[in-house]
């Protein structure tokens, strides 16, 4: 433990930098940027909490809030609006946390649990499950969750151990099996004439959050995240490549399958009170990295607060745009996500 | 299963079926010179003869057609045929020709149908693969109105030959409407029909077949909108709308409804502190919108809602 420990602490002190360049050189400090991050966090929950299609003042929104009485207004922000957002933030952070391992555990760029076919894995075994057993609801769908996220994960964890594969052709295959995977839900739901009503569960939704919702996710956000940063610098060796990663003490097998595990477990859990919302797991890493660096468990903690920053800001956005009806958050992060796919595609051009 | 191994057979034989078409068509034709142009949504279809041989694409047009005493060749019945026995209380002999909303053209042009049936919204775009197979008459089920609805019963007679059977039909549906808005009390309850899916909600507005139902007989609906229907909304939107009677369109399963019931902004909803909700069959209420299930959904609102028998 203490030679692993010693590793990871010459690890910490000489990071591995995959992209060079001025983002190594512009890295904030993490305490401030953290407390940044959490700052906006707090605004845009504060927000999101004082909008929804009930449209009463903000005075009135406050006032339940810390005032709660027996009013509609009481109950529609402390049953609707703030498991709402407590979903969101659970959702963002499990995603973002799934993102930088599954970008670490397969040192490609391009990994999430979206391109990776995971939130499609679990979407897929959701959907199958819940035709096959019609009352089959709420927290019941994370077992199927489970199930199609770790299929996917394995299947995609072989192709990485290929040494044959590159980054980009294993992100490319990662893309085709989601796709194969969106087809597949598509014919199950045509074949089952339900199309129209999961539509906006698949485009990944926090609309319908409840408390029961955020009970559901809670426990598995609470394990995956913590034992993600309590071992982030053992996942960090596994950026490096195996040999090196042995060398400094790793056992590469037995990381890489507790962070595939927590993968399946962040994701999964997500995809089963959310549906698969994509992005975050790809975006938030990414951006996170540019401002801090590589340091791992400080990419994870700063992930922890950004994931639901960009969620909880995306459903406001949600909100807003076509008020009183509402996007699902789902399309917000697609359409903020696309162009930032991109430049990281750009930047990792060469490697 | 046993309608896909038919269909297959049938298309297999399709050389003979044509020729045995073509030698009993010229009698037929002669005899009828009965010519009428039907006026739809997509214009206009000349029909010669009485069709006996009719494709429905909609469960609606099923519905008007067997008020007509005339059992379709095929249906589109998204492959439940239980939804067309609910429809009709009974069972009938016909083919399925897939899902309403990609009905298969196939199966269509093999049942060799005089007469097509097809709804503007859902099949609008294949009208004319769809007039290459036969006459097609387009008519408004999908977002039609009540007044649509009875429209097309008219509309379906004419083109099959019988336009003042079609009338009686809708006459004496009116009356047995205006009976029952006769005993429903004064009133100033705000109604509305909300369809639960599995993960959100769809609200139907005044727009809508039962929005129409419930102004003709003379109740108000709680959602006024040029659209029929509000879909993928959360609980804040009915609690923001308030509704002082709500129905509740469930299939059968587990939906959003059973997973709200304890939650306090739901039971802040008007209908729900009234004691007004009331699950009821999403077939029935919201998929069919036929005159039947009218009658169906006015009798329930005078028996559940004002408790009059």
């Amino acid at each position: 433990m203490s030679n692993k420990d010693k590793g990871a602490a010459a690890f910490t002190a000489a990071p591995y930098q995959p992209d060079t360049g001025w983002s190594a050189r512009m890295h904030l400090r993490p305490t401030w940027l953290f407390a940044l991050i959490l700052a906006l966090l707090f605004a845009a929950a504060v927000g999101n909490l004082m909008v929804g299609a009930a449209g009463f003042s903000v005075e009135q929104s406050l006032r339940a809030l810390f005032l709660p009485d027996t009013s509609v207004e009481t109950a529609l922000i402390w049953e609707v609006r703030l498991p709402r957002v407590l979903l969101a933030v659970l959702v963002g952070a499990n995603l973002a946390v799934a993102g930088v391992l599954i970008q670490t555990l397969t040192r490609n760029p391009l990994a999430s649990p979206q391109t990776f076919g995971i939130n499609g894995g679990a979407a897929l075994a959701i959907v199958v499950a819940v035709i096959a057993v019609p009352g089959l609801s709420g927290g019941s769908t994370v077992v199927p969750a489970f199930v199609g996220a770790a299929v996917i994960g394995m299947i995609m964890w072989i192709l990485s151990l290929s040494n044959a594969i590159t980054p980009l052709k294993l992100a490319l295959a990662g893309i085709a099996l989601q796709l194969v995977l969106a087809a597949m839900v598509q014919a199950v739901l045509i074949a089952n004439n339900a199309s129209a009503d999961i539509v906006y569960w698949l485009a990944g939704s926090v609309t319908t959050a409840q408390w029961s919702k955020v009970w559901t996710i809670l426990p598995f956000s609470l394990v995956g995240i913590v034992v993600a940063i309590a071992g982030g610098h053992h996942f960090g060796l596994l950026a490096l490549d195996t040999s090196t990663g042995m060398s400094l003490g790793q056992n590469a097998r037995r990381t890489g399958g507790l962070a595939s595990a927590l993968i399946v477990i962040l994701a999964g859990s997500s995809v089963a009170v959310a549906g698969p919302i994509g992005f975050v797991g790809l975006m938030v890493p990414h951006i996170v990295r540019t401002l801090v660096g590589e340091e791992q468990r400080t990419v994870l903690i700063l992930s922890v607060a950004a994931g639901p920053l960009l969620l909880v800001a995306a459903d406001l956005g949600g909100k807003l745009v076509a008020y009183p009806a509402e996007l699902p958050v789902g399309i917000i992060t697609a359409i903020l996500g696309a162009p930032a796919f991109l430049p990281i595609t750009w930047r990792n051009r060469n490697q | 299963m046993i309608g896909l191994v038919s269909a297959r057979l049938m298309r297999a034989l399709r050389p003979a079926f044509a020729v045995a078409v073509l030698t009993m068509s010229a009698p037929i034709a002669a005899q009828a010179q009965d010519t009428r142009t039907i006026t739809h949504e997509l214009g206009e279809t000349t029909i010669t003869g009485e069709p006996v041989r009719i494709v429905a694409l909609e469960f609606s047009f099923v519905q008007a057609l067997d008020s007509l005493d005339i059992v379709p060749v095929g249906i589109a019945d998204d492959n439940q045929p239980e939804r067309i026995e609910q429809n009709l209380g009974k069972t009938i002999e016909y083919s399925s020709v897939g899902t309403r909303l990609e009905p298969n053209l196939e199966l269509i042009s093999v049942l060799q149908p005089d007469l097509i049936i097809a709804d503007e919204r859902r099949h609008g775009a294949i009208y004319e693969q769809l007039s290459a197979i036969a006459p097609t008459i387009v008519l408004n089920s999908w977002d039609g109105s009540y007044e649509d609805i009875k429209q097309a019963v008219v509309t379906i007679a004419d083109a099959i030959g019988d336009k003042a059977k079609g009338e009686q039909v809708v006459a004496d549906h009116n009356a047995r409407m205006a009976e029952i808005a006769s005993k429903i009390p004064a009133n100033d309850k705000r109604f509305m029909l909300a369809v639960a899916t599995a993960d959100n909600w769809s609200l139907h507005t005044s727009a809508s077949f039962s929005g129409s139902i419930f102004a003709a007989i003379g109740v108000k609906t709680a959602l006024e909108a040029s659209e029929p229907v509000e879909s993928g909304v959360g609980l804040e939107r009915l609690v923001a709308i308030n509704p002082d009677v709500l129905l509740v369109a469930t299939d059968p399963g587990g939906t959003i409804f059973n997973q709200v019931q304890d939650n306090s902004a739901w039971q802040a909803i008007s209908a729900v502190q009234n004691g007004l909700v009331f699950e009821v069959n999403r077939n029935q209420y919201a998929r069919f919108r036929d005159l039947r299930t009218a009658e169906l959904i006015a009798n329930d609102v005078l028996s559940k809602v004002f408790n009059v028998q």
